[in-house]
């Protein structure tokens, strides 16, 4: 999955000036919202912490509180499960989607 | 009830405990009695701080990092005494053969593989073969609450490795990570993981590699 870390390393979902593309397996299948509370040191480059500490790459992990990420990724694959269960309900009625066949 | 007394160093020191502690610790202090002597920002910073200590004792030295705090007592009984104490706030998970039963429950294969583990006395021999990949992780999940940073040591890392992963795992699906460094070939020595956005929760901690019958030596782990 396409990535897009600011110069704190901080990730994004999305492109932006200043932010730098990269693609990480690690975020396969994840929401934006749990993308978006990681942090990505690239390989060859470090981060340091607010506390002084230094960490080289490659390392990907959590900024933000990981237990809201999680809660924000079973939320995300919750809702991406029911659409799928919707749409194969609406396959068994006959309902097409316009939007597919236009 | 203690009633805590700062005094600052000063000229009348009966004897002298040299205090050395991570840089990572918010505070050190030294008490006995009511007194309690606090060392100065600078000291913080440096991980070491020379406590002067007015009068002879048992005195606490104790350092805290969030919630975690760790005391060691020193004895001091002539004039002019010196003691060094070293404490650590951190976790140690892995220390040379060590194995840590306690808290880790020992060290396994996350996933079952023919990869092999081999504690030597001294280290963690971790072997894979072929396709098998070597996941060595702890047998318990550690709670990681208040920890900032995961740290191992890798005494030897051969360049015909083809990857090696640490970091903390919550289910044993590979390449599933909650965090994870990724350490270059042939790499020897420390190397750390942040993990200060893992908050609470326990997790399997440990270290993957995909080689062909070479092995990795780890020799320390530990949570700071």
């Amino acid at each position: 999955m396409k990535i897009f870390i600011g110069n704190d390393c901080k990730c994004y979902a999305n492109a932006a000036v200043g932010r730098r593309e990269f693609d990480a397996e690690f975020f396969d299948g994840k929401c934006s919202a749990f993308v978006e509370g990681y942090r990505y040191v690239p390989v060859g480059e470090t981060w340091t912490r607010a506390d002084g500490a230094v960490f080289a790459g490659e390392m990907i992990s959590p900024w933000k509180d990981y237990n809201i990420l999680a809660a924000a990724q079973a939320a995300y694959e919750q809702a991406q499960s029911e659409s799928a269960d919707m749409q194969a309900a609406l396959e068994v009625l006959g309902v097409t989607n316009e939007e597919e066949t236009t | 009830m203690i009633i805590p007394v700062t005094i600052s160093k000063g000229g009348s020191a009966f004897g002298y405990i040299v205090a050395n502690f991570p840089t990572t610790a918010a505070s050190c202090t030294c008490s006995s009695g009511g007194t309690v002597l606090e060392a100065d920002a600078a000291g913080l910073a440096r991980g070491q701080f020379v406590f002067e200590v007015p009068a002879a004792g048992t005195w606490t030295v104790t350092i805290s990092s969030g919630t975690d705090t760790e005391s060691k007592s020193v004895s001091i009984t002539t004039a002019g005494q010196a003691e060094s104490v070293k404490l650590s706030s951190s976790l140690i998970l892995l220390d040379g053969g060590d194995e840590c039963i306690d808290i880790t429950g020992g060290w396994a294969k996350l996933i079952n593989t023919t990869a092999t583990i081999v504690n030597t006395g001294s280290a963690l021999v971790l072997t894979g073969q072929s396709a098998n990949m070597c996941h060595c992780y702890t047998v318990n999940k550690i709670d990681v609450s208040g920890r900032k940073t995961l740290k191992m040591h890798i005494a030897e890392n051969p360049n015909n490795i083809n990857s090696v992963t640490m970091g903390l795992k919550d289910t044993k699906s590979y390449p599933d990570w909650i965090a994870k460094k990724d350490i270059g070939k042939g790499y020897t020595g420390d190397t750390e993981l942040d993990i200060s956005g893992v908050t609470s929760g326990e997790y399997w901690v440990g270290i993957s590699i995909a080689s062909a019958g070479y092995p990795l030596v780890l020799d320390k782990v530990e949570l700071i």
